[in-house]
């Protein structure tokens, strides 16, 4: 197993079935069907990527993905960003409540969203500030900087933060 | 309180609208309709998209509205050389449809629709192999889409129940009819208040008729009213007490009473729910509807409503005295009253969302010391004190901001009011005293004027906080009602045959399940075990043999195929029946705080002692049991003596077998113990399969030898079944797995 890093002989690629294949160096075996991961998704996001067999068993543990052909790093970097899915909310329109149930209209930088909020646990602020809201269906959306938002917004959130 | 009737726009991914259904119509075959579909509500691109994927006929079609160019319809027959897979991700998947070999479609998806695109995955994976879209067992429409009983309409699945049929006002009705059920209480607390409320009003208006009749010298003066109104003033005074008395006592009992009722109903209703609900919903939350919400309708109810109502009345009295009396000054010292509700009003509304951010700093606080102490060990380990003061400081720094901001807003909030009902004295003095002097205005009128205006302080505060009370004896209420109206998703059905014996044979007929929708736990499992078989399951951690026994039990049903035994379908039988008639030893054996001839007996509460012995042997526990000093008399459980690991699993086969079960299992029953114990259980084990169809799950393969058949678990698919001998010859994961134990214990026996 890699866990040095950088290793401009790493390959990745895609094979016919869309899935990843991988190759440690030139010479070696390849391993179909592979996945990458972040290992830090919140904290440490462009370091620390784990590739991992169909078995989840590791293959390799990237601490960062520079030194990396350009091809592979544009995939392993493709990959990992459709695996996300944490929209950016960039503005509050409104909060309906509805007893504990909550109706979240807000524009995020994906598009504008409504989502529905079971309990007000459900709207956290971690110890760094960024404010996350869990949608009933386990959805994550995210604030990162909750001043940065418009005043309405902001009085939006700071009312209904559990 | 706002009474808002929301019109909710139905789940996005939940219709097919009508312009996709158009589009695809003809794309599936001739007549085909689609029988299942998904949303793929994400764009490559990472923004919300929209595209469709629809399965009918035979075939999947995709309408794709993602591109600028306008939609894209696509179609892949279902046959053998279609792959289709889902690449489960953080927060969004992927869908992909691979056609001989090539990649041919990947679609992408959030969260919201992971349900739904496993289900069209299967139903598709099904019609490629000739079956029908909706499997045999299968409910035609996803539970989640519940319609309302009441209204007809489709429940969001976030909600326990249709939100809409549980309106504001009709919440309070609810809650209404639970008072109305002791209206003795109801008719003489409510009474009470209202005449005290009313006689309070009386004082001011007597001082007022004695200044100015009896005091004062006039030409109508009445010398002979002294005494009257000062024996009325003490009669006033003396059942004001009486009423008071009354009306706090009747009106507490009535809020216990209905909070008695509801506690009980809710806990009764919560026993009768399914497991699902339960591991959907953390233990703290259901703890806290059963006490603290209706503790905090016992508060509405007993002082809330009746608060509001009296304010009410006392604000539309008082005015209706003043204004009598002096429209001018009435005008003037009712003035500041509306502006005092709305600054009320507000510092109510900004101390909640303070005290809920100074409540999270909070728990962040106490949440460091519960961290700590149970891990002190830790901490003097690695020498850490020192950062765990810091910690702890840090949080109580944030601590103490948030207090002082929440007392710098009531420090604030009173002057202010105070400062405006004295505005309202002001103007009586400002506007009556001159007049007095110049005999314009009687003496005894301006002093009923200050009398009243102090009285109201109370309204104006309880009409401020009005809407913040409502809102909260609505949520809470709200949250027990969702409660007490959620339906149990595993119940026997009304034509269920009562009174039927278990014979013992259990059939698995192409069963797949999964806890939350997504992710398959048991995939097509198929497996027949006759009346009286042993069946030894085995297989990796989290290949899904405690899922299975999960379902022998009914503790859920599974989401496709069907469970028998003997032949019926386990939804056909009569829950108690049923259970009574399975003994199981669960893998975390669960000992309730109480004795152990209590815990044996808990299955069988008229069980004799003769028999709960024969149990105890049976299980070889008797012997243990006997060896405490306080033999069946040692409470076990939270707080009582604690029992081995060992011990405990004996006790919980005793109480499994006390019933003399037709079908026995045994979950891991000899974890976590010595060998020498083992053997005991193993003992006992052996003794009580005789004649009983058992299903026993162990992970050390030596404790299966008396099975008649193995059954291999991976992965939530029957990989392999047989003999010991047989599968040692087939050369297996079992044959693997028997090896590796073989050569573990070789090690250890060295
Ligand atoms: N209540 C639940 N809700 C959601 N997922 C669950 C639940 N219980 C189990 N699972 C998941 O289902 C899968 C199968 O679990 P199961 O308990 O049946 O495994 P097992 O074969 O009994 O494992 P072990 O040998 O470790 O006891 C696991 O992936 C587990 O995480
Ligand atoms: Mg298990």
């Amino acid at each position: 197993m890699n866990t040095n890093g950088p290793d401009a002989g790493l390959r990745l690629w895609r094979d016919e079935r869309g899935r990843l294949v991988y190759r440690a160096a030139p010479e070696a075996e390849t391993s179909e069907n592979v996945r990458v991961a972040r290992c830090f998704p919140w904290t440490r996001r462009d370091e620390y990527v784990s590739i991992r067999d169909k078995d989840e068993k590791e293959l390799c543990l990237l601490r960062s993905l520079d030194g990396l052909a350009a091809e592979t790093r544009r995939l392993i970097e493709e990959e990992l960003n459709a695996d996300e899915f944490a929209p950016r909310i960039t503005a509050v329109e409104r909060v309906e409540t509805m007893f504990d149930l909550m109706t979240w209209k807000v524009r995020t930088a994906s598009g504008p969203v409504e989502l529905q909020v079971r309990q007000a646990e459900d709207v956290r602020q971690l110890d760094s500030g960024r404010v996350l809201i869990r949608d009933h269906a386990g959805g994550t959306f995210q604030i990162e900087n909750v001043a940065e938002l418009d005043a309405r917004s902001r009085s939006l959130v700071e009312e209904h933060l559990g | 309180m706002k009474a808002r009737q929301t019109e909710m726009a139905p789940e996005p991914g939940s219709v097919l609208p009508a312009e996709v259904e158009l589009l695809l119509a003809g794309h599936l075959g001739p007549d085909a309709a689609p029988e299942m579909f998904a949303l793929a509500d994400v764009h490559p691109s990472g923004r919300f998209g929209q595209a469709w994927a629809a399965v009918g006929g035979r075939r999947l079609a995709i309408a794709d509205f993602n591109a600028a160019e306008g939609p894209r319809v696509s179609v892949t027959p279902l046959d053998k050389d279609v792959e289709l897979e889902i690449v489960a991700g953080a927060g969004s998947s992927r869908f992909r449809v691979i056609r001989q070999g090539r990649l041919a479609e990947e679609l992408r998806f959030s969260c919201r629709q992971g349900k739904r695109f496993s289900r069209l995955l299967h139903s598709a994976q099904r019609l490629s192999r000739g079956e029908r879209a909706v499997a045999a067992g299968e409910a035609a429409a996803p539970a989640e889409e519940a319609l309302c009983r009441k209204c007809g309409r489709l429940i969001p699945e976030w909600a326990d129940t249709c939100p809409r049929c549980l309106h504001r006002r009709r919440i309070l009705w609810r809650l209404m009819g639970y008072a109305l059920r002791r209206k003795r209480l109801l008719y003489v607390g409510f009474g009470s208040a209202m005449a005290a409320a009313a006689l309070d009003l009386l004082p001011p208006k007597l001082t007022q008729l004695l200044i100015n009749n009896v005091l004062m010298p006039s030409d109508h003066r009445r010398t002979e009213w002294l005494w009257p109104l000062i024996g009325a003033m003490a009669a006033i005074i003396g059942v004001r007490v009486c009423l008071q008395h009354l009306r706090l006592n009747r009106l507490a009992q009535l809020g216990e009473y209905i909070t008695h009722d509801l506690r009980t109903q809710a806990f009764a209703h919560l026993q009768k729910m399914s497991l699902a609900y339960f591991s959907k919903k953390p233990t703290g939350h259901l703890i806290s509807r059963i006490t603290q919400d209706t503790e905090r309708l016992w508060d509405f109810v007993a002082f809330g409503i009746v608060e509001v109502v009296l304010s009410a009345v006392m604000v539309v009295g008082i005015a209706a005295i003043l204004f009598a009396a002096e429209p001018a000054l009435a005008l003037l010292t009712m003035l500041p009253i509306p502006l005092s509700v709305a600054v009320t009003y507000f510092h109510v509304r900004a101390m909640r969302a303070m005290l809920r951010r100074l409540w999270a700093k909070w728990s962040g606080m106490t949440g460091v010391i519960g961290d700590v102490i149970p891990g002190v060990r830790v901490v003097k380990a690695f020498t850490q004190e020192e950062r765990e003061i810091a910690r702890f400081d840090g949080k109580s720094a944030a601590v103490l901001d948030d207090s002082v901001r929440v007392h710098r807003e009531w420090t604030m909030y009173w002057p202010k009011l105070s400062l405006l009902l004295n505005l309202g004295t002001f103007a009586i003095w400002a506007y009556a005293a001159p007049r007095v002097l110049n005999r314009r205005f009687e003496l005894g009128t301006f002093v009923m004027f200050l009398g009243y205006v102090w009285m109201f302080y109370g309204p104006v505060e309880h009409l401020g906080m009005m809407n913040r009370m409502f809102q909260r004896a609505v949520t809470s209420a709200h949250r027990v009602f969702a409660l007490l109206d959620a339906p149990p998703t595993v119940y026997t059905k009304p034509a269920a045959a009562r009174g039927r014996r278990v014979a013992g044979g259990i059939r698995f007929e192409n069963v797949s399940f999964s806890y939350d929708g997504v992710k398959r736990v048991l995939q097509d499992i198929d497996l027949v075990v006759e009346p009286g078989r042993v069946i030894g399951l085995a297989g990796p951690s989290g290949g899904g043999k405690t899922t299975m026994i999960n379902l022998v039990c009914r503790f859920y049903d599974p989401v496709e195929g069907r469970i028998t035994i003997d032949g019926i379908d386990l939804r056909d039988w009569d829950l108690h029946d049923l259970r009574s008639q399975i003994g199981v030893v669960l893998q975390e054996p669960y000992l309730f705080q109480g004795t152990v001839a209590e815990n044996i007996g808990y299955g069988r509460p008229g069980a004799t002692m003769d028999q709960i012995i024969e149990a105890a042997r049976a299980a070889n526990a008797h012997d243990f049991i006997v060896g405490f000093p306080d033999g069946y008399d040692t409470t076990v459980g939270e707080r009582g003596q604690t029992v081995s690991g060992g011990e405990r699993q004996r006790l919980s086969i005793a109480r499994a077998v006390l019933n003399n079960p037709r079908i026995l299992i045994l979950d891991e029953a000899t974890s976590s113990v010595d060998s020498k114990t083992e053997m005991k259980i193993q003992e006992a084990i052996d003794r009580l399969v005789r004649g009983r169809t058992t299903i026993a799950i162990a992970h050390r393969l030596s404790t299966l030898r008396r099975a008649d058949r193995l059954v291999i678990l991976d992965k939530g698919k029957l990989v392999e079944q047989g003999s010991h001998d047989e599968l040692m010859a087939a050369d297996g994961m079992y044959a693997g797995l028997h090896k590796t134990q073989a050569q573990l214990h070789a090690l250890f026996a060295v």
